[in-house]
């Protein structure tokens, strides 16, 4: 709780109340038709280690009826300071600095500083002028209360007192929001819902109260991308059929260049870059914003292109760098960006970035032609790319078997999987087919419920298969017998997608990573050491990793333990299940490449599933779409992307979002 | 064959030290290394303010009990002329009872019952509980039988399993540890069970599956460990509940059979002369809650310790 920040040399000064100088040109609107105006916002968080200031003086302004995007990636401060605009923070977490001005309802009300405001004055700002929409649609309804409930409940706090007309306007909200038969579904309970029609019921709810302003926290994060694409068009629509002002906090640059006007890019819990959504996806002047949009995959991208990541990991807030906190990651960093502060300094219209080295765009790889990227990049990644990486793509695209060439390493036959309950019956595999050749990288892409896991955990070993056959090597193995068990644990490995849950909490990073081999009783004691050091530096990192716990570690670097164990006794197989999707976009690009290279190093067969149709491009030779537990298309890679033959793949490509900001002109003009 | 690979390697040998072992010695080095922070999260939990504390009263007490012959030299039933005294008087630090035994020894040596209870009871409670709990994960019929043991033993209320089990096997220690034991089997054992059916199907047990580790590797080196967190600060809260049920035996005359000293029996017997003679009630009460106390707080500390 402590203010002992320094004061940022672009916080504006003492009085908040009057338009800094600059404002017009910082900003690219005067502050006069501003709705919500901003200013040095700081928010600390009381933690064990002393406080951890996660936002370090944010300014912004949002005019009636435009759209935001906030972005930033885990840790940036983006969604703490959507918390703070209406003081909602976790109970550690205060507002230790700044202005949030909200403009009265009508000309010339009052204007009221949310940061200062009392409990009572926010609570009846709270879902009536600021109405909030939070990312998990599953947890954030009432499971007990009826749709109608909810939505009467959100009507009633905010003072409309006709019973008739709250019924009445909930019909016409939840028609409003896209779900067939408003007037029924007002009696059912969330659990009738799916994930994107609850994500709707919790706009319709956002919007109960007609609010000036809308705060998204990563809206669509938790669905399928088809749902993404459909509950961004109704988000987009609503704000421009009611005027609505909305904040979107998302870590996804398709989302942002799909939905949003103008875009404020959070590092380390500052501004780094602001401005409108074409000139900074277009061409970005921060690094770090170019270091985001490089690291992010895109099918417009040449295939077999490696992905950009940015190295390093994102600041400890808890002892905030002196300088830019994005210094220890830039490859551009002087002197000046590790000991002073920039500042938010004015590049053209409506446009501001706080660097010091940079004056002007910074380079982004070319979509469709090959070239790599030139002049910003750091000398290692062009090193790289010369160093033979480029022939990668090549190679992969020649790598790409007919079937019948050569004999499969795994394949699954008519594969079928049904749990049985007392009640239901579900089938999670339905006829599955696939082959797996030596040295290729299977995609398999789908959708959640289309069966993806339940074939992975069945590849496994895990649970048996209810129809159908493995064979792996030659061998039967869909019944395994002891010794066939035996074989399949040394051959086929698996990467998990939760880098969380998937490491032993109570066990030695060393421990974790040669449990296999102690497992299947694999070589001494010393050799175990031996093999645990090699195995992360293969997977890049410090061989003293050994000796600490999965906690010490952040997402990225958990995710490599988790490869190193997964590689300890030499499989031939390797199964990787959504391994990225818990992941940072600038961390997501380092393990794809990591897998690429181990894959084409080791000689490795790899499945490698995943939910999104972009990154499974760049990493596999050939792609299986799955839907509803059925194959619906398989095919080499490139070709499918580019030709897809079913409508469900066709459907999954175009609701890719991509990063490209003339996507959205049309929609946003 | 559940051997830590990275811990249990001293062999100094030929194997050339790791990589990662900083400059040191050759062999035993990497697991000397110099420790800043106390490793095992329990103890580190024990060592905050409120363990030691807990700790200390828990301690003290019980280690005064333990060294009651050489605290007091009275014995705890002999009576003597002065009865009723106050503290102080006649050689009596903490003065006598109605019948002039020395209060002091007797509340010193009645804690020597909870000591039992404490250091006995509970943990072959915690044995027989944990044993049927692995019985129960083992196989669906061993669970369903396991499990309606449980729900009988918890369908007794302790102290009418008290008064049965006194009728059954008369006066006495046994019978309090039998009675105690009974109450802890299904405590401990539902808390495990759950605790390892959870982190049976948590992702990094699959992942050791995976990785050939057989059902034995998988609960003693991965699901025990994980599992294991509510059970230890359990125990020190089952601790507590114990010195409680002890003194409601003993206070209602179904535990320790006077003359032999008991907490709630020294509470039962100063009834009669609570407003004259405080200080006899005030003995037993202020063990009794002392003890509590100091176990919750341990408890709690483990708890804090278990979640980091």
């Amino acid at each position: 709780m402590t203010i002992s920040l320094d004061k940022p040399i672009d916080e504006p000064l003492d009085d908040p109340l009057a338009a800094p100088a600059g404002s017009a040109t910082l900003h690219g609107l005067s502050s006069s038709d501003a709705l919500l105006r901003v200013r040095g916002l700081h928010v600390t968080f009381t933690s064990e280690r002393g406080p951890v200031h996660a936002v370090r003086g944010v300014d912004f302004d949002l005019a009636r009826g435009e759209t935001l995007a906030i972005v930033g990636e885990s840790g940036s401060g983006k969604s703490t300071t959507a918390l703070a605009l209406t003081k909602m923070l976790p109970g550690a977490g205060a507002v230790t600095g700044g202005s949030v001005l909200l403009d009265g309802p009508a000309p010339g009300d009052p204007v009221l500083d949310l940061a200062s405001a009392g409990e009572d004055e926010l609570r009846r700002i709270r879902g009536a002028r600021i109405g909030m929409i939070f990312q998990d649609p599953m947890t954030s309804l009432n499971p007990l209360l009826t749709v109608g409930r909810h939505l009467d409940e959100a009507m009633r706090a905010h003072g409309v007192a006709d019973k008739r007309k709250r019924a009445a306007r909930a019909v016409e909200l939840l028609d409003l929001v896209g779900i067939a038969d408003p007037a029924k579904r007002m009696r059912d309970h969330p659990h009738q819902f799916s994930g994107g029609m609850r994500q709707r019921v919790m706009i319709a709810l956002a919007l109960a109260n007609e609010p000036d302003i809308l705060l998204a926290d990563e809206p669509t994060t938790a669905l399928d991308p088809t749902v993404q694409a459909q509950i961004l068009t109704l988000l987009e629509n609503l704000s421009r059929e009611l005027g609505t002002a909305t904040v979107l906090i998302t870590h996804n640059m398709g989302v942002v260049a799909r939905s949003a006007a103008r875009v404020m890019v959070l590092y380390g819990g500052r501004v780094v870059e602001h401005g409108r959504t074409e000139d900074v996806l277009a061409a970005p002047q921060h690094p770090y914003t170019a270091g985001l949009l490089r690291a992010v995959p895109r099918l417009d991208a040449p295939y077999g292109q490696r992905l950009h990541g940015i190295p390093g990991s994102p600041p400890d807030l808890a002892s905030p760098p002196e300088g830019c906190a994005f210094a220890d990651r830039c490859t551009l960093a002087t002197d000046q960006c590790r000991t002073e502060q920039p500042p938010l300094r004015a590049v053209g219209s409506g446009r501001t970035v706080a660097c010091w080295v940079s004056d002007g765009p910074l380079p982004l790889p070319l979509a469709a032609s090959g070239a790599v990227v030139s002049g910003g990049a750091s000398g290692t990644e062009v090193a790289e790319a010369l160093d033979g990486k480029q022939a990668f793509a090549a190679a992969r695209a020649a790598d790409v078997h007919e079937a019948g060439d050569v004999e499969p390493v795994l394949s699954v036959e008519g594969l079928g999987k049904v749990f049985k309950s007392r009640r239901n019956r579900v089938v999670a595999l339905d006829d599955v087919s696939l082959q797996l050749f030596p040295g290729e990288t299977l995609g398999v892409v789908g959708e959640s419920g289309s069966g993806k896991s339940t074939l992975v955990r069945t590849l496994v070993g895990v649970h048996p298969p209810t129809a159908g056959r493995i064979v792996f090597g030659g061998r039967d193995v869909t019944r395994p017998s002891r010794a066939d068990v035996r074989t399949l644990r040394r051959s086929v490995q698996m990467v998990f997608q939760d880098p969380y849950a998937s490491l032993n909490p109570r066990m030695t990073v060393g421990a974790i990573i040669a449990d296999p081999l102690v497992s299947q009783g694999l070589g001494t004691p010393g050799e175990h050491r031996r093999r645990v050091g090699e195995l992360l530096e293969r997977v890049g990192l410090d061989p003293a990793a050994a000796d600490r716990y999965p906690r010490d570690f952040s997402g990225g670097q958990r995710q490599r333990i988790g490869i190193a164990r997964a590689l300890a006794p030499e499989p031939s197989v390797l199964i990787c299940d959504e391994p990225v999707s818990a992941l940072d976009v600038s961390v997501q690009a380092q393990v794809v490449n990591l897998l690429a290279d181990l894959q084409a190093d080791l000689g490795l067969s790899m499945i490698f599933i995943a939910h999104d149709l972009a990154v499974v491009r760049q990493i596999s030779h050939r792609i299986t779409v799955m839907r509803g537990g059925r194959v619906v298309e398989t095919g080499p890679a490139e070709q499918l992307c580019a030709d897809p033959q079913h409508p469900y793949t066709q459907a999954l490509l175009a609701a890719v979002p991509s990063p490209v900001p003339a996507a959205r002109t049309a929609a946003a003009a | 064959m559940a051997t830590d690979v990275l811990s249990a390697a001293p062999s100094p040998g030929p194997v050339p030290a790791p990589a990662h072992a900083p400059g040191a010695g050759p062999g035993p080095a990497a697991a000397a290394k110099p420790r800043r922070r106390i490793r095992n999260r329990y103890l580190r939990g024990l060592m905050t303010p409120r363990g030691i504390i807990g700790l200390a009263l828990v301690g003290v007490l019980l280690g005064a009990g333990l060294a009651a012959p050489l605290l007091t030299s009275h014995d705890p039933n002999f009576q003597s002329a002065d009865a009723l005294v106050g503290p102080g008087s006649a050689g009596h630090l903490y003065g006598t009872d109605e019948i002039g035994r020395d209060l002091l020894s007797r509340l010193l040596y009645s804690i020597r019952t909870d000591l039992m209870v404490v250091l006995i009871a509970v943990p072959l409670g915690l044995l027989i509980g944990g044993a049927l709990a692995l019985v129960a994960v083992t196989h669906r019929v061993a669970d369903v039988a396991v499990q309606r043991l449980f729900d009988l033993l918890l369908s007794f209320p302790s102290l009418i399993l008290g008064l049965t089990v006194t009728a059954i096997a008369g006066f006495g220690a046994g019978s309090i540890v039998t009675v105690i034991v009974l109450i802890e089997i299904p405590s401990f054992g539902r808390m495990l069970r759950g605790a390892i059916l959870v982190h049976r199907d948590r992702e990094y047990a699959v992942a050791a599956r995976i990785g050939g580790a057989g059902p034995l590797r998988l609960l003693t080196r991965h699901v025990l460990p994980n599992a294991a967190d509510p059970v230890v600060v359990q125990v020190a809260v089952a601790m507590s509940v114990a010195v409680i049920l002890e003194g409601a035996m003993s206070f209602i005359g179904i535990g320790i059979r006077p003359p032999d000293a008991s907490l709630g029996g020294m509470l039962s017997a100063s009834r009669p002369y609570l407003e004259d003679h405080p200080f006899y009630a005030l003995g037993p009460l202020v063990v009794i809650t002392a003890l509590v106390v100091g176990l919750n707080l341990i408890a709690e500390a483990l708890n804090r310790g278990a979640r980091r």
